[in-house]
């Protein structure tokens, strides 16, 4: 009988721990269905309605039979893609550099590299532009060094752009990668010593894996991030760099409603959302499988 | 302690006669562009007008007109007057975003001619000018002085900057292809596109905002540049070493409207025929160098005629430009901007 | 592939002169050691005493500041690890988590390039040898603590290393599976005939494990010497302290022997030539005499009993002698009867004989 009860007890406190639980997730659950999940439906919504609110996919069909706008999303991807591929390749030597530093002298450094990061994206973009500009340093240095006769055109590329997003997004991956390269323990690295692995061995076999969580986390920050970009490929790009961000903008300016607009949104969501679960699955197998 | 207490209460009453009527006083909310014109619009026009019409003034900025479709979608608009480039005014009366204007009340209107009004808006306050400008340092004996020169790199060279969009570009393309001013619409849609298809090459950076211009003349990044008269002579008086001409500029009327469910609407529809009061417009010059649009202005006698002769408006200038046919534009925006887009692209 | 087959001949190693210093603080000080071909040697001190230090040098993970090792006579202090060809077992195991357990063993394997059906088989005999055949396709974070220690082993030896370093490799384990890990290390180099270098702070593990220990304190060498001759004849007050239990007590010079608290006592040997003397007191070497009891081989301790510890197959009697510290008797429980008559606070005779009278130098 009086197990019964107790029985009844610890039934009840469980369930009153599980919803003491949800209360404590509840407001992390609201901000995320505020700012996230309400967001993307209205703009799923939108995107499926005409000028006087009635349903219609016509939107959709715009998206699909304008060359230009898939043009976009290509661009958009592959220079995101650029990228994420060009911050890996300096950020990872960059950061296991700092990661091999005493961690006084690394912290000082990580700030240094995070600086583009805490700075306007507008004053990032026109930094570049008296780097890499007619009468930039870059340029004066060439001519002044008689590389060069006449300035070079720098600027307004995909080159340019690529690298002023690269600048800004190095920071994204050195912080979780900081991270895990910290967390390494030194212990593996002697063990492959130990076993026979050169330091190159032990590189690629074993620190290298053990780094890739947080390359995967930063690789993933940067291609999301870059998707968005606005004013940098606009200003470094010069009309020859199109991304999403600054054709939604045209079509909010050219077509009657935000149908369109929002439609191209949907597109770039659609796009990301079958190319992360596709690299998810690869990068997945990668930690999971020795090298 | 009577005696003292009298003058004070009665000082507490009058202090407090004098704050309610500013309490009870109708408002009313007015859009622009924002940044340093409507600062000057402000002074010149907006706070000269609540006073006369004794409203309490409220601004706002705008950047396009998915704003102004924001605050009809939201049910409760704050916004009554906005002010806008023509051609957005047509697509937003075509979307049903503003309310009918009353003309009884807006008699001012009446003064302009009548291709640049319609049921649901009326004429602005300045027209702006879409023209050729150089760097004087680059073009020591005088710079390119036609559209034709601007397309020309081998008899002007030098860098160049282009608009990033249709609209201005493929007038300039038609003028510069040697179509005469009176024969630029309907535009010749593939004769423009082809202009410029083949100037692609020469151009140095596609711009896509009016104030990027600006930066780029400010860097030295270009020696060519079509841009706004507002913003170039803005930079030009802050130090900027460049020049420019009304020959064959683009000239664009501007647009006043009432957002529909706006919550004063009847104050601003009298806001709104201030607005285009000849004599508070000439006011405008006062502040800002664009040309005010009433055609009775330069009638006033209030403008300085060392001012006058530098506006685009002024009618010696706007003799040499041509003004943007808005109604083409609302027809043919979409299907010309995508064909813009995918040469872009090419 | 058996045992047999598995074998290497065991190497000798030479420490000679090795000594490390970290700016002004030295870890390790003029360093000498001869191991021979397949021994099991432990190097055992309290922590910071500079054992592991010397196993990191060993491994190659630490460049010595003086000093040469040899391995049969090669010369490897200059050689970084991947070269020197010697297993390691980490204290932390250093498993790579990011290989299953097969991989794991298979790693040193791999690097030398062997035919993919002879790792197969190699990996499969080592983890057999330590008894995880079947557990190759096992996650590292899916194993026991024990588990993780056998294949951290198995990887270390399926190389056929010259020689094996084990840091501390059962500090994490419970006592019971310590004690039979203690018995399987031993059992696989028996069979493997490695040499085998082993550092640990637990003296009982050394003297459990060891053909020879080597006690290190404060970066030098205090005694090198087999379990028993460590237990028994101690170099010095230091190592008779850290090897096994024991008081130490303070005794006088006196004429050519020594005295404690003016009592002439009774011992083998010289005494050492050293300003102060200890006598060593182990608890299992005590027992209790009849008050005023006489022999010639025996020494007799008048004291005070102030405490009966009972401690399940022992038991131990803390007795206050004169004014001359406390010492510890130890019985075995079964005896119990026979001191019936013992409560705190009695007067009792602890008796030492002289063979186990060990005078050091303090």
């Amino acid at each position: 009988m009086t197990d019964d009860r107790n029985a009844a007890v610890h039934a009840r406190e469980a369930r009153h721990e599980r919803a003491r639980m949800l209360g404590l997730a509840l407001p992390a659950l609201a901000v995320i269905g505020a700012a996230v999940v309400v967001p993307i439906l209205w703009v799923l919504y939108l995107s499926v309605l005409d000028v006087q609110g009635h349903f219609t996919l016509g939107n959709y069909l715009v998206l699909a039979t304008e060359g230009a706008n898939l043009s976009v999303i290509v661009t958009t991807l592959k220079v995101s893609l650029l990228v994420t591929v060009v911050s890996v390749v300096i950020g990872y030597p960059l950061t296991y550099l700092l990661a091999q530093l005493p961690p006084s002298l690394a912290t000082i450094c990580m700030l240094g590299i995070l600086l583009p990061y805490m700075t306007s994206v507008l004053v990032r973009t026109y930094a570049w532009m008296v780097l890499l500009g007619r009468r930039g340093i870059v340029n004066t240095m060439l001519v002044w060094l008689g590389i060069t006769d006449a300035p070079l055109q720098l600027m307004f590329n995909t080159t340019a752009t690529v690298i002023g997003m690269v600048h800004v997004m190095v920071p994204l991956l050195a912080l979780p990668l900081y991270a895990t390269m910290r967390a390494i323990d030194h212990g593996f690295l002697r063990a492959a010593a130990s076993l026979g692995a050169g330091p190159v061995a032990t590189f690629w076999r074993v620190y290298f894996p053990l780094s890739l969580p947080g390359l995967s986390a930063g690789t993933f920050l940067i291609f999301v991030t870059s998707l968005g970009f606005f004013i940098t490929p606009t200003v470094l790009g010069g009309g020859r760099v199109t991304m999403i961000g600054q054709q939604i903008a045209t079509a909010i300016a050219t077509y009657d409603g935000f149908g369109v607009a929002t439609a191209l949104g949907v597109g770039l969501l659609a796009a990301t959302a079958i190319l992360l679960g596709f690299a998810m699955r690869v990068l997945r197998l990668d930690l999971m499988r020795a090298p | 302690m009577r005696k003292t207490m009298l003058p004070l209460a009665a000082a507490l009453l009058a202090c407090a006669a004098l704050a309610t009527p500013g309490l009870a006083q109708p408002t009313v909310t007015v859009v622009d562009y924002g940044g340093t014109w409507q600062a000057a619009e402000s002074k010149a026009l907006f706070q000269p007008i609540a006073k006369k019409l004794g409203v309490t003034l409220r601004e706002d900025s705008l950047q396009t007109i998915a704003d102004i479709r924001l605050q009809v979608q939201s049910g409760k608009p704050t916004w009554d007057v906005v002010a806008l480039g023509i051609g957005e005014c047509l697509a937003a009366a075509k979307e049903g975003l503003f309310e009918p204007v009353d003309y009884s009340v807006v008699t001012n209107a009446a003064d302009f001619p009548p291709e640049l009004r319609g049921p649901n808006y009326v004429p602005g306050t300045v027209w702006a000018s879409f023209v050729l400008t150089w760097s004087k340092e680059k073009f020591k004996n005088g710079g390119p002085q036609s559209w034709a020169d601007y397309f020309d790199t081998k008899k002007f060279p030098g860098a160049r900057a282009a608009y990033n969009a249709p609209r201005f570009m493929l007038e300039a393309a038609l003028l510069a292809d040697g179509v005469a001013k009176d024969k630029v619409y309907p535009i010749d849609i593939d004769r423009a596109f082809a202009k410029i298809r083949a100037f692609r090459k020469d151009v140095a950076v596609w711009y896509t905002s009016f104030g990027q211009a600006v930066d780029l003349i400010n860097a030295g990044e270009v020696d060519v540049v079509p841009v706004l008269d507002g913003r170039i002579i803005d930079a030009i008086a802050k130090g900027a070493k460049w020049d420019f001409t009304f020959n064959q500029g683009i000239i664009n009327a501007a647009c006043s409207a009432i957002v529909k469910g706006a919550p004063n609407k009847a104050t601003a529809m009298k806001f709104l025929n201030e607005m285009l009061d000849p004599e508070l417009q000439a006011n405008l010059t006062n502040y800002f160098v664009y040309g005010p649009m009433s055609p009775k202005v330069y009638a006033t006698g209030l403008i300085k005629p060392e001012v006058a002769v530098k506006l685009n408006s002024y009618p010696a200038n706007f003799k040499m430009q041509v003004v943007l046919d808005p109604h083409w534009w609302a027809d043919n925006r979409v299907p010309v901007q995508s064909r813009w887009d995918a040469m872009m692209k090419e | 592939m058996s045992v047999a087959e598995m074998s290497t001949r065991g190497v000798a190693v030479e420490i000679a002169h090795v000594s490390k210093s970290y700016g002004r603080v030295v870890a390790l000080d003029d360093m000498s050691l001869s191991i021979r071909p397949g021994e099991f040697v432990t190097l055992l001190g309290p922590s910071g005493s500079g054992k592991t230090t010397l196993l990191m040098i060993l491994g190659g993970f630490v460049r010595p500041t003086t000093g040469d090792i040899t391995f049969d006579g090669r010369a490897v202090v200059r050689l970084p690890p991947h070269k020197r060809n010697i297993g390691v077992v980490f204290q932390s195991y250093a498993l790579f988590p990011n290989m299953d357990v097969a991989a794991n063993v298979a790693f040193p394997l791999r690097l030398r390039r062997l035919p993919a059906p002879e790792i197969a088989r190699r990996v499969a005999a080592a983890l057999d040898l330590v008894r995880l055949g079947g557990y190759g396709a096992r996650q590292v974070h899916e194993l026991s603590g024990g588990q993780s220690q056998r294949v951290a082993l198995a990887r270390a030896i399926v190389f056929e290393p010259d020689i094996l370093l084990m840091d501390e490799p059962l500090s994490a384990l419970d006592k019971k599976l310590r004690e039979q890990m203690q018995v399987e290390i031993r059992r696989l180099h028996d069979a493997l005939g490695l040499t085998t270098i082993y550092v640990t702070h637990d003296q009982r593990e050394a003297l459990t494990m060891s053909d020879r220990v080597a006690v290190i304190a404060g970066g030098r060498l205090r005694q090198f010497a087999a379990p028993r001759e460590l237990y028994e004849r101690p170099a010095d007050a230091f190592v008779a302290d850290f090897v096994g239990e024991s008081t130490l007590l303070p005794v006088a010079r006196m004429g050519a022997g020594v005295a404690l608290q003016g009592q002439a006592l009774r011992h083998d040997g010289p005494v050492p030539d050293a300003a102060a003397l200890v006598l060593v007191l182990r608890p299992e070497k005590l027992t209790f005499a009849a008050p005023g009891a006489n022999a010639d081989d025996i020494n007799h301790l008048p004291g005070t009993l102030r405490g009966i510890v009972f401690q399940g197959e022992t038991v131990l009697y803390q007795v206050a002698l004169g004014d001359g510290g406390e010492v510890t008797v130890r019985d075995l429980s079964r005896n119990e009867p026979q001191h019936a008559g013992l409560f705190p606070g009695a007067a009792v005779t602890v008796a030492l004989h002289r063979r186990d009278t060990l005078v050091l130098p303090a």
